[in-house]
């Protein structure tokens, strides 16, 4: 079995800092997916500081096959002692996921990790021991698709005390909010977003700790390929649509000349689709066998928008629902972003009469440009993305 | 709107004026009866003479009945002075039953005493159908001591009373535009008694002193030894206000109701909580109710609201929450709730607001503010809400109101449903509303097409709309459908065909 682990997290600051006490470590290898989750004594500045150590230290220790031992031990001799607490001390929750499935998890003092199993919460039974004075909790179990574990900062549960919730929501509210909001293909990004955007709202948008949210999910990797531009030699187009074709996963066809070219490679009617209007993205149309087809620039364009005001920091859940959209900007930007792991990109580079046009304001350099972009937001998110030039 | 009733006390009549509306009572009542008796034995013959060519009844067509005859007849009762009254209390009473009669037809005809009703401890009021100073009723000013009188005639010539001294020892002045000169006479048909009131009252008079045409009908009524005028009051509607924001106003389980200002883009402008303290200061719920309402009322003149208020007469709002096995209610039952929109239905378009407007309250605790979804898992708890779709959270009880506040916002903002299907020749757009009913070929572009004809659809819409009947507008019949069309039109046409919903 060969996993695919989508991460993302989620942070908000304790109000009126400008630094978060939680810091998030990601380290990607290529057996395995290390996440830290560390939240550092008090807040701001010294929080800070504690929580990046420990995430960091913890997250290069284990990635590089070392033991949590060895990570703990070091915490405990590295970290600097607060002057006034005369404590050295970070809360922190390691899940190490590895592409076969194998699953490990180490918490220490932090909110227990969520999992949740086709949206159905399942335990996770740990062994404790000490570890350089730490109580540590440890684990190791079995990942399968569709698991979605959810580590999570006491500022999550905390959120709302003696505002609109009297004593904040416990660690099962959370987990049944978790339940409720549970869709199969809710991204991790959109669930950390979704849990961050819930706390912060308790909070009455003036969180009283830093909060933060890590989701992982673990998926069959999907494949998507993009076929953009009519192949710069015309006798190769029907060796390139074949190849587009035969690949595996899903296939969205941008740009009308190239759908014209897909049409009659395979001899399948190309039917304008009308499902949403939106003056500024052109409709989409229906070709058989392809997920989606789309208009050329004009909608890579929109893409691009949507997808980097959903990957910035400051964005929003409801960014993330513009996603949710039937025009063919916000259905390709989802493809792309919540429901592929691995994108082949086909960009042809043959001149599109159309934009010789002098009164057309986009030109080629900027389709690649386009391309470019998107392709490098997506491998921020954790894809793996392939561009082939034809 | 505008027609209020306000109750005037006579303030301590004396024995003698005590004894002449006494006998009023008992001989308009013996008259009512009287009348109301040969109504009984003829009203077979009065339903189908008396009845308008369209089957209804009115009031006055009832009165003729009683003819020369019969009103000859009741001059033994001594009623000269109330007899045209009197004739169309009865028209009343007869329309009233009659009207009851049409959806009931087991309706029992209106109770009357055959015996004299001078034993009696109850008895009907004496209704004066018109104000005048020379009969039926008026009243007095004394500018001088802010002091007001009801003139009541209530006696006929044979048992007026003789005045020894024509003058009074204050200078009253009747309120009346032609303000004719007060002065007692040697036999008098009538009695002049001091009234007592609150300032609401007080208030009222003050603009009848200006505007005497504003006082209508009245009656004398007694309760126990006190008697009171039942005073009809046109009084002029308040300037109309410019509604510029709505107001919600929702019942709730924490509070008992809520209430959320919203300007005209959906912007919370002001919220909060009714009902605590005001519950408080009366046991008597109607009273409550009323004290609720010009609270509502004031709320609204601040804000210049549109009140919008749930429906309840059809479906709930599950507002009710079980937790714990406990189930949790609202404060204000529907019942209650629905008092109180009756209250306000009269309450605030006599402030110069429009009427409130109600509307479905199915959706108003579960759907979230900011992204709309709607969703009962969105109720986290009696209390809390937190969006299952964006995380939003807000206190169910003032949710409520918000989503009323902005509820007639959304109605204006629903997007227009095109029906897509497609066929052979391409896709078939449809809306039967604005007549829409367009082909667009497969390979061509639906959205400029359907701009092209929209814009054919709304020329032939406008062209026609004075000529209704005699032109062919597709699906579009009448007046009102066109009126309907082309809002449509222009609301997708402002919204640069954004607001389109394909079903």
């Amino acid at each position: 079995m060969s996993l695919y682990i989508d991460v993302n997290y989620e942070s908000i600051n304790k109000y009126k800092e400008e630094l978060c006490g939680d810091k998030v470590e990601i380290i990607r290898s290529s057996d395995s997916v290390v996440v830290v989750l560390a939240d550092g004594l008090g807040s701001g500045v010294k929080a800070n500081i504690l929580a990046t150590l420990t995430s960091k230290i913890i997250g290069t220790i284990m990635s590089n096959g070392l033991d949590i031992d060895e990570a703990v031990n070091t915490i405990a001799s590295t970290l600097p002692v607060c002057k006034e607490r005369k404590l050295a001390y970070s809360t922190f929750s390691i899940v190490q996921i590895f592409n076969d499935g194998q699953g490990y998890l180490v918490e220490f003092d932090n909110p227990s990790v969520i999992r949740l199993r086709k949206g159905k919460p399942l335990d996770i039974s740990t062994e404790s021991r000490v570890i350089s004075g730490k109580l540590i909790h440890e684990s190791r179990f079995t990942v399968f698709p569709e698991d979605l574990f959810v580590m999570i900062s006491d500022g999550v549960i905390h959120a709302g005390i003696g505002k609109t919730l009297n004593l904040g929501w416990q660690w099962n509210n959370v987990c049944e909010y978790l339940q409720k909001t549970y869709k199969k293909d809710l991204s991790s990004k959109a669930v950390a977003k979704l849990l961050v955007s819930a706390c912060d709202s308790l909070y009455s948008n003036e969180p009283g700790d830093d909060t933060t949210v890590v989701a992982l999910k673990a998926k069959k990797p999907d494949k998507l390929s993009l076929m953009i531009g009519p192949p710069i030699d015309s006798a190769r187009d029907a060796e390139i649509v074949n190849r587009f074709i035969g690949r595996e996963g899903k296939k969205v066809v941008c740009g009308g000349t190239t759908s014209q070219i897909v049409s009659r490679v395979l001899d399948r009617e190309i039917k304008t689709s009308i499902e949403y209007f939106n003056p500024s993205v052109p409709p989409t149309a229906e070709i058989e066998g392809i997920n989606l087809t789309t208009e050329g620039v004009l909608t890579l364009r929109n893409t691009l928008e949507l997808l980097k005001t959903c990957t910035s920091p400051e964005s929003t859940m409801s960014d993330f629902l513009k996603l949710n959209k039937k025009d063919g900007a916000s259905k390709l930007a989802k493809v792309l972003l919540e429901e592929s792991t691995s994108i082949y990109f086909f960009v042809g580079q043959a001149m599109n009469p159309a934009h010789q046009n002098p009164e057309f304001p986009l030109n080629m350099g900027l389709k690649f440009k386009l391309v470019e972009e998107i392709a490098a937001l997506l491998r921020q998110s954790g894809k793996h993305i392939s561009i082939e030039y034809c | 709107m505008g027609l209020r009733t306000i109750h005037l006390k006579l303030h301590n009549p004396s024995t003698v004026k005590r004894d002449i509306i006494n006998a009023a009572f008992i001989n308009y009542n013996n008259a009512f009866n009287y009348l109301l008796k040969n109504a009984y034995e003829n009203i077979a013959s009065i339903e189908r003479d008396y009845q308008s060519p369209r089957g209804t009844y009115s009031s006055l067509t009832l009165s003729k009945w009683i003819d020369r005859g019969l009103s000859d007849d009741i001059n033994k009762f001594d009623i000269q002075p109330f007899k045209d009254s009197l004739k169309l209390d009865i028209g009343m009473v007869l329309a009233s039953y009659f009207v009851q009669k049409k959806t009931n037809p087991n309706m029992p005809f209106p109770s009357f005493k055959a015996d004299d009703a001078a034993g009696q401890l109850k008895f009907r009021p004496i209704y004066f159908c018109r104000y005048d100073v020379k009969r039926c009723f008026c009243f007095l000013y004394d500018a001088a001591n802010n002091k007001y009188f009801a003139k009541i005639f209530l006696m006929n010539s044979k048992n007026a009373k003789v005045r020894f001294n024509n003058t009074f020892n204050r200078e009253l002045q009747y309120i009346s535009k032609k303000q004719p000169e007060v002065k007692g006479l040697k036999k008098e048909t009538f009695i002049i008694v001091p009234l007592s009131f609150g300032k609401w009252q007080e208030g009222m008079l003050r603009q009848a002193v200006d505007k005497p045409e504003i006082l209508r009908t009245s009656r004398l009524i007694m309760k126990g030894n006190e008697y009171f005028i039942s005073l009809s009051i046109d009084l002029p509607e308040d300037e109309k206000i410019k509604p510029a924001t709505y107001l919600g106003i929702s019942r709730g389980i924490k509070n008992a109701l809520n209430y959320t200002v919203a300007d005209m883009d959906g912007e919370i402008i002001d919220s909060g909580a009714i009902g605590l303290e005001e519950l408080s200061l009366s046991k008597d719920l109607k009273t409550n109710n009323c004290i609720l309402a010009n609270k509502i009322a004031e709320i609204a003149i601040n804000n210049k609201s549109v009140v919008v208020l749930q429906n309840l007469v059809e479906k709930g709002d599950k507002l009710s929450w079980n937790e714990d096995g406990i189930n949790y209610k609202p404060i204000f039952g529907c019942k209650r709730y629905n008092d109180l929109v009756r209250i306000l239905e009269y309450k605030i378009p006599q402030r110069g607001l429009p009427a409130p407007v109600k509307v479905s309250s199915v959706d108003i605790f579960s759907r979230c503010r900011l992204c709309g979804s709607n969703t009962k898992k969105n109720r986290f708890s009696k209390n809390m809400f937190i969006c299952t779709t964006c995380g939003a959270s807000y206190d169910i009880d003032g949710l409520g109101s918000s989503n009323l506040a902005v509820k007639l916002i959304k109605y204006q903002r629903t997007p227009l449903k095109i029906k897509a299907r497609k066929t052979e020749k391409g896709m078939l757009l449809q809306n039967e509303l604005i007549g829409l009913n367009l082909i667009v070929p497969f390979n061509e572009n639906p959205f400029d097409k359907l701009m092209a004809e929209v814009k054919r659809i709304s020329e032939g819409v406008c062209y026609d709309a004075d000529k209704a009947d005699s032109k062919d507008v597709s699906s579009i019949n009448g007046l009102n459908s066109i009126y309907t069309a082309n809002t449509m039109i222009n609301k997708l046409v402002k919204h640069n065909f954004t607001n389109i919903e394909i079903i």
